[in-house]
């Protein structure tokens, strides 16, 4: 039971990262990005490909800190992946979605993005490989916490928390405390009045996906560590993050928040109830159940 | 009347929401500096149309539209800072998911010069927004939200300001003070271009006005002259006759 | 040349059911303008419905009623009615990205589904040993491929001809009139959630018809049959050929699929033997680009739609884009 409760909040602490980018882009684009997961996938193997070639120059910052399984290398290398994964969503908007976005309606967006999760995802398995693949091949004991009820804990998954939270501490003062993040919540809320006050909107939407790429490379590195790199894991993912963003209303960014820990929980618990092969389906119910009940999420305003 | 110089000058604008379908056809137009300039007109005369389409907001088929020397035609609407002027648009016009300081600071982003003097010399000038500064938009009365409106408008030190029906919605002692409050503007040397439903009210704070019906010019003249004008009375009622444009 | 003939005929059938599916989305996305992300999802659930209807007894598991092949046909496209009936009733009066996400949903929820309640479906390891009708009068397997083909090809003219007609009627006005603009249509007294459901239910139906045709065909199905890109492959037909045109549909399907066999073909022939595991990775990215590239280049597909209503049909124009464009 407070097993499930450890492993559904890990779990959803990687989710909410991952959907508030996802939600922050439905909100200020106006389309539902299927390929929003695939940036998952770009960041956690551009990470590994920027981990190993630090570890390649500069050794010694390979070296672990017990008794994680993470290296200085490593933390340089999501933040770098971050950055990078920012710049590839910014490109993909230029080459396809911008081109969209000024001819076509947001359904012709959302198509578009499907056709660009299959490019990206099957592109990362011709480069990287299609077997898995993990950041460290150190085995990672996990401590046994309590004996009775069993609670087994990694120190990995500690220091997984650990910098989800700090993510969304960062972004949370971006968007409160620098005119930057007003400027983004003022386009969510009315991109004309925005631009009327001198926002050019084109900007917003880059800053837009550099947030939302960066806090996906971030979980896209986080779930690689706790699981293993898998160039599928964006198809896994999708599911999950769009049951996240639902949950917590579109356009919420504490609603994403809080989505991505509700999936990550009810995923966790569901596995007591049901066969692990069941699984997968979780996330399409928690929609459902918030589309019948609650059709505009925990956070979301009436449209 | 005041210095009578031409500071905004429209001539044979014609505009809409969609190509090839305007909403407004051929329509003349002028502010001198300092004037406050009234647009009235029947529900559905263009007259929003009109001031959206100096502030870039639709696409202007035909006609000119000058400020002092310079073209605003194909202006972005997030460059109407650079042009000195602002536009306070009807409804929702404040951010209401964000405080009233944080609006005023993202106002003033648009100014490259001391944003931080400007925010507080707006705060100097209406004390309320200082009582408030720190609530959401959101929970402000419809009269303090026309002058957190008119505040993020006024700081960039525009020299013509666009206003899409201030008064819509509030009391008519609100109203009255908002109306003084653009006089004051006015004062300044500021230009002001309404658009007002309200006509009385709105004509009894102008110096001119013109009126629009069926998206062209009906009638134009000073603001008394026409409030006593009992023709104004029969277009509101729907008429047709065709003032002397 | 009896091998050749026989390939076509394969080839045919199979273009043939994946055309019935596509023109299911044709109705749903082309004339409606619903977004549906889970295409499979309906093909599946006809598909299965049918094999449980019409398939034989298995030990211990759900199944056997022997019924009629063509009832069990309509009750598998029945199934797939209901599914969408159930996703679409809590979506189409929504944004309408809800729904693309619902559809997406279910697809992964049918395949789960599939794939775990042995005692529905057969798990993993699916349905077999499916009698196809009329099988046991004609023996010779060339024969009863080009009888098949047959039928198929009767079940994709009534489909084209009902949904022709349908196109033409005033409820197929009112569909576009939907899709071109919502408020309007609601203005005139229409209730838009209730005919998107009513087209996407339907649309539903025709896909759950060509999932029934595939397993018959098969005389099989298992949860590899449900697999993501058939939803992927359906809207390239779709967009290719051009949405809210029938005949471009039937089209789009015929080069898609083309390509799709003609490019395995080729890979697996031509490849080098380390470039072959990733045989169907490179077809993925072809779909893929097939999809973004046609949306990009040419949105209205090879044989655009000649009923539109509006020519702003696929180019709303914002203002403020407008304006800095001009």
């Amino acid at each position: 039971m407070i097993q499930a409760l450890f492993d559904g909040i890990l779990v959803g602490s990687i989710l909410s990262l991952g959907a508030i980018g996802l939600t922050l882009v439905m909100h200020i684009l106006k389309f539902a990005n299927f390929s929003h997961a695939e940036l998952l996938s770009i960041g956690a193997y551009c990470a590994l490909t920027f981990d190993t070639v630090l570890a390649a120059i500069a050794p010694p910052m390979a070296t672990l800190f017990s008794p994680f399984s993470m290296s200085a290398a490593l933390a340089l290398a999501m933040l770098a992946s971050a950055a990078f994964t920012g710049g590839t969503a910014i490109i993909v908007d230029q080459l396809v979605f911008r081109r969209l976005r000024n001819k076509a309606g947001a359904l012709t967006m959302v198509f578009a993005s499907f056709g660009v999760a299959l490019i990206i995802r099957n592109v990362i398995g011709l480069i990287f490989g299609l077997n898995t693949q993990r950041y460290s091949d150190e085995i990672s004991f996990a401590t046994m916490v309590s004996a009775d009820p069993l609670l087994l804990i990694k120190p990995d998954q500690v220091a997984i928390l650990v910098m989800a939270l700090m993510a969304m501490v960062a972004l949370h003062l971006l968007l409160t405390r620098t005119t930057l993040g007003f400027a983004l919540r003022a386009v969510a809320e009315n991109p004309t009045l925005a631009q009327v006050n001198g926002i050019p909107l084109e900007s917003v939407v880059r800053l837009t996906w550099i947030i939302g790429g960066g806090l996906a490379a971030i979980a896209g590195v986080l779930y690689g560590i706790d699981n293993q790199l898998s160039p599928v894991m964006g198809r896994d993912l999708v599911l999950s993050l769009f049951a996240a963003a639902i949950v917590g209303g579109l356009g919420s960014v504490s609603g994403a928040m809080f989505g991505g820990f509700i999936v990550g929980l009810a995923s966790s618990f569901a596995i007591l109830l049901l066969p692990a092969g069941y699984k997968p389906a979780i996330p399409f119910l928690v929609i459902l159940v918030t589309l019948y009940i609650r059709p505009n999420g925990l956070f979301g305003e009436t449209r | 009347m005041r210095e009578t110089r031409c500071f905004l000058k429209i001539s044979g604008l014609t505009a809409g929401y969609r190509p090839a379908l305007p909403i407004i056809r051929d329509i003349d137009l002028s502010v001198g500096k300092g004037e406050i300039v009234t647009i009235i007109g029947p529900n559905g005369a263009g007259k929003s149309t009109l001031i959206k389409a100096i502030a870039g907001l639709v696409i202007i088929e035909a006609g000119s539209i000058t400020l002092g020397e310079t073209s605003l035609v194909g202006i972005s609407p997030d460059r109407l800072g650079h042009f000195d002027l602002a536009y306070v648009p009807q409804t929702a016009n404040i951010f209401t998911t964000l405080t009233v300081q944080q609006n005023l600071a993202l106002a003033a982003r648009r100014c490259k010069a001391e944003p931080k003097r400007r925010i507080d010399s707006m705060i100097d000038l209406f004390p309320i927004l200082q009582e408030r500064a720190k609530i959401r938009a959101g929970a402000l009365s419809g009269g303090q939200r026309q002058v957190l409106a008119i505040a993020m408008a006024l700081i960039s030190s525009p020299q013509l300001i666009l206003m899409d029906e201030p008064t819509a919605g509030l009391s008519p002692i609100a109203a009255q003070e908002v109306l003084s409050l653009i006089r004051t503007i006015a004062q300044q040397g500021v230009s002001v271009l309404l658009v007002e439903q309200n006509a009385k009210l709105a004509l009894g704070a102008s110096d001119r006005a013109y009126i629009l019906a069926d998206g062209q010019n009906q009638h134009e003249g000073a603001a008394d002259a026409i409030l006593n004008d009992p023709i104004v009375g029969e277009i509101y009622l729907g008429g047709k006759r065709r003032g002397a444009a | 040349m009896i091998g050749i003939i026989s390939y076509l005929t394969f080839f045919l059938t199979i273009t043939a059911v994946l055309a019935i599916a596509v023109l299911g989305l044709n109705l749903q996305w082309g004339n409606t303008g619903i977004f549906n992300g889970g295409v499979v999802a309906f093909f599946g659930t006809g598909a299965y419905v049918m094999v449980i209807l019409a398939g034989p007894e298995r030990a211990g598991e759900f199944g056997g009623f022997g019924l009629a092949w063509p009832l069990a046909m309509i009750g598998g496209a029945l199934g797939a009615g209901i599914l969408a009936f159930i996703v679409g009733l809590a979506t189409t009066r929504l944004r309408h990205d809800y729904l693309a996400i619902a559809t997406f949903g279910i697809a992964v929820a049918v395949e789960v589904f599939a794939r775990n309640a042995t005692f529905w479906t057969g798990g993993a390891k699916g349905i077999r040993g499916f009698e196809r009708p009329l099988e046991a009068f004609i023996s010779n397997p060339f024969v009863y491929g080009l009888f098949y083909l047959t039928i198929v090809l009767a079940v994709i003219l009534l489909v084209y001809l009902a949904l022709e007609r349908l196109v033409r009627s005033p409820f197929g006005r009112l569909l576009r009139a939907i899709r071109e603009d919502e408020t309007a249509a609601r203005s005139l007294g229409k209730y838009p959630a209730r005919v998107r459901l009513q087209a996407f239910v339907l649309g539903a139906i025709i896909m759950g018809l060509a999932g029934g045709l595939y397993a018959t065909f098969y005389a099989f199905i298992s949860p590899q049959d449900l697999a993501p890109i058939l939803t992927f492959q359906i809207w390239a037909m779709l967009i290719v050929g051009g949405a809210g045109n029938n005949r471009g549909a039937i089209a789009g399907t015929f080069v898609v699929w083309g390509c799709w066999v003609a490019s395995g073909w080729a890979l697996s022939s031509f490849a080098p033997a380390d470039v072959q595991i990733y045989a169907g990775t490179l077809q993925y990215i072809l779909i893929g680009l097939l999809i973004v590239g046609m949306l990009l280049a040419k949105p209205r597909g090879l044989l655009p739609e000649k009923l539109a209503v509006s020519t702003h049909s696929f180019e709303p124009v914002t203002p403020a884009k407008a304006t800095q464009a001009s």
